[in-house]
């Protein structure tokens, strides 16, 4: 027996795992998710702290005397007198495609009870931004499925685009909206076998959202069979503000994954208001000297280094990119507060959603006049710039005239034109959510408005007009739409085509139908 | 203005770098850093006997080596690792040695904040924790 253990033994000693050397701590206060720590002399900012029963943190704070450290995971078995020790390594999340139409909490582990993940690697979760060489341009587009959007603000890959508005205005429905289109255009890209396309893969991280509501954006994803292109990130409300303050970077660390391998994806974060209030709430309970509506001084920062990670490589560095989708939450539509306005100044444009919209039956209640994407029409395909070039200065005509429109009977001709026109387009882009619309349709159905083909509809039923177009040209002209998508672009045969298939349909429509 | 609590802290490091005398706290020094502390204010003194207190058992962890083994230790390794460790810390240290069957094999020594840990125990727990067993 002796001889088998020797065995067993000089085995084990044979695996070369040597002296560990750990630098240690003991804890000397716990509250609100954050631990004091006397001692931890060798400790490094930023470093994951390993604390008994499986609880990790970061070391945060490096005092004279004391390390502050945020907890992540369930820290009540911890208490006074608990020796922890440091990891010699960042916090890190497991990255890969194997994350996909799963859910995972900010360190990676599955929470939707599918199962472990088996990923290979694994990534900091706090990195350094690419710098200015490896960047590119942003010259191709998101298609996000909103007409108002691909239309009038445009989201190409790599870009930042913030949506902002009050509560119960709409702003999830729109990232949810793009992943799901996101997703159906994956799937009939693949399907086409062209080698040239490239899927965009989605990654959805909560914060600081009810269990409930989280539970349900899930099920929105699943029953749109988008989940299979889908990572979701989760750090609920009922979690310490340490996991709320991890998961943007947890999410980013997955979405950069598939950008440094050539790939592209586009993570929502939603959203950064609370994400805020988390990394404040850490802030003041370690002390840090506040600002501004008590926010720490560094809460630029915080977002700034997050959403700088968002970017179009170049060709040298795989041609990758990662989109990011940020949600801010305002109250009483001030968009010139603290964190909006903060955020408005890092991202490259931003979709406002108004209340008084929304109220008023349009949805997405986009306001056109103040949302912008500074990419602008680069990150457009030929055909939609072709239709939809004129379409934002015919709704900022609309809006300005629109108080006139009491006087029907006393206008010029032209002022009623703009009127009429404006007020078309305005329940042209009315979307129901969970609807997302193809390039191809919208093309269509913007030509057909930019053509005077809905002016004899009245306002009231074009919405019902578009759905029947759209549904009459995927039945008798389904060439036309495939030729928009395969070419990207109206040339002369393919408008012509366009403009027999409409006036086919326009002839058998009854335009006084609801 | 430095904060009183900094200002505490700073004070407190000086009358403990006061108290060290060829490497190490002497017992004469010591009486005269209290002595020192016993004519300021009532309310400095209780802070600051504190803070010197609590960096006084800091100082004393960074000098006391503890050993803890599973099996005996010959004198020649002991030296050896002793001497390796003062070499390391740079002041004379305090050895305490205890037996802990626990380790299996091997053995953990800490200096101050370091643990090192050569033992089977700790070999067999870094391997579970790789998934390796």
């Amino acid at each position: 027996m002796s001889d088998i253990l020797t065995k067993i033994e000089s085995e084990i000693a044979s695996l070369g795992t040597g002296i560990a050397r750990s630098n240690t701590g003991k804890i000397t206060s716990i509250a609100d998710g954050v631990a004091r720590i006397e001692g931890l002399s060798k400790v490094m900012s930023n470093e994951m702290i390993e604390f008994p029963r499986g609880v990790y943190g970061m070391a945060l704070n490096l005092e004279e005397e004391e390390v502050g450290a945020v907890l992540m995971g369930d820290v009540t078995g911890l208490k006074e007198g608990d020796e922890c020790k440091t990891t010699g390594r960042l916090l890190s999340v497991p990255v890969g495609k194997a994350l996909l139409g799963r859910v995972v909490n900010v360190l990676g582990a599955p929470v939707d009870g599918k199962g472990p993940i088996n990923c290979t690697e694994t990534l900091p979760v706090e990195r350094i931004a690419p710098g200015i060489l490896p960047r590119k341009g942003v010259d191709q587009p998101v298609q996000t499925g909103v007409m108002a959007i691909d239309a009038m603000i445009p989201i190409g890959r790599g870009q930042r685009e913030l949506i902002i508005g009050d509560r119960q205005t709409g702003k999830t429905t729109i990232a949810i909206d793009t992943i799901i289109s996101q997703a159906r255009i994956n799937r009939e890209g693949e399907k086409s076998g062209d080698p040239d396309f490239r899927p965009i893969y989605s990654i959805y991280v909560a914060i600081g959202q009810k269990n409930s509501t989280i539970a349900r954006t899930i099920r929105t994803l699943e029953k749109a069979d988008a989940m299979d292109y889908t990572i979701v990130v989760i750090a609920p409300a009922s979690e310490n503000p340490a996991n709320q303050y991890i998961a943007p970077y947890s999410g980013c660390a997955m979405g950069e994954w598939f950008m440094e391998h050539g790939m592209d994806a586009l993570i929502v974060y939603d959203d950064l208001s609370k994400h805020a209030v988390a990394y404040r709430q850490i802030s003041l309970i370690l002390k840090r000297p506040s600002g501004r509506e008590a926010y720490p001084g560094d809460v630029f920062y915080l977002h700034s280094r997050l959403l700088e990670r968002s970017a179009r490589l170049d060709k040298d560095n795989g041609n990758g990119s990662l989109t990011a989708l940020p949600i801010v939450e305002t109250q009483a539509g001030d968009v010139s507060a603290y964190i909006p306005t903060n955020i408005i100044s890092i991202t490259d444009g931003q979709i406002f959603l108004v209340t008084d919209l929304f109220n008023k039956g349009i949805r997405p209640a986009i306001s056109i006049g103040i949302s912008v994407s500074r990419v602008g029409s680069a990150a457009q395909i030929k055909a939609l710039k072709q239709v939809a070039g004129k379409v934002k200065l015919q709704m900022a005509q609309y809006r300005e005239l629109e108080a006139f429109a009491q006087f029907g009977s006393d206008l010029d001709a032209r002022t009623k034109a703009t009127l009429d026109r404006g007020a078309r387009l305005v329940e042209l882009f009315k979307q129901p959510n969970g609807a997302p619309k193809k390039v191809a349709t919208q093309v269509a159905l913007l030509w057909a408005a930019q053509n005077n083909y809905f002016d004899k509809i009245p306002v009231k039923n074009i919405v019902a007009a578009a759905n029947h177009l759209d549904q009459y040209l995927q039945a008798n002209a389904a060439s036309v739409l495939a030729g928009i998508a395969k070419l990207k672009k109206l040339d002369d045969a393919l408008t012509a085509e366009l403009k027999a298939a409409v006036e086919g349909w326009l002839q058998g429509y009854d335009v006084k139908s609801a | 203005m430095k904060p009183r609590k900094a200002k505490t802290l700073t004070l407190a490091r000086k009358l403990v770098a006061a108290s060290i005398e060829g490497g190490e706290p002497t017992s004469r020094r010591v009486d005269a850093v209290l002595e020192f502390l016993g004519r300021r204010p009532m309310a400095e003194r209780k802070a600051l006997l504190g803070a010197y207190l609590k960096m006084m058992r800091r100082e004393e962890a960074l000098r006391t080596l503890s050993i803890e083994r599973a099996g005996t230790l010959d004198e020649t390794s002991r030296a050896t690792l002793v001497g390796g460790m003062g070499e390391k810390s740079g002041k004379p240290l305090i050895v305490t040695e205890k037996e802990t069957p626990a380790l299996l094999g091997g053995l953990k020594v800490r200096l101050g904040d370091d643990i090192y840990d050569a033992s089977l125990k700790g070999i067999l727990d870094r391997l579970g924790a790789h998934g390796n067993i």
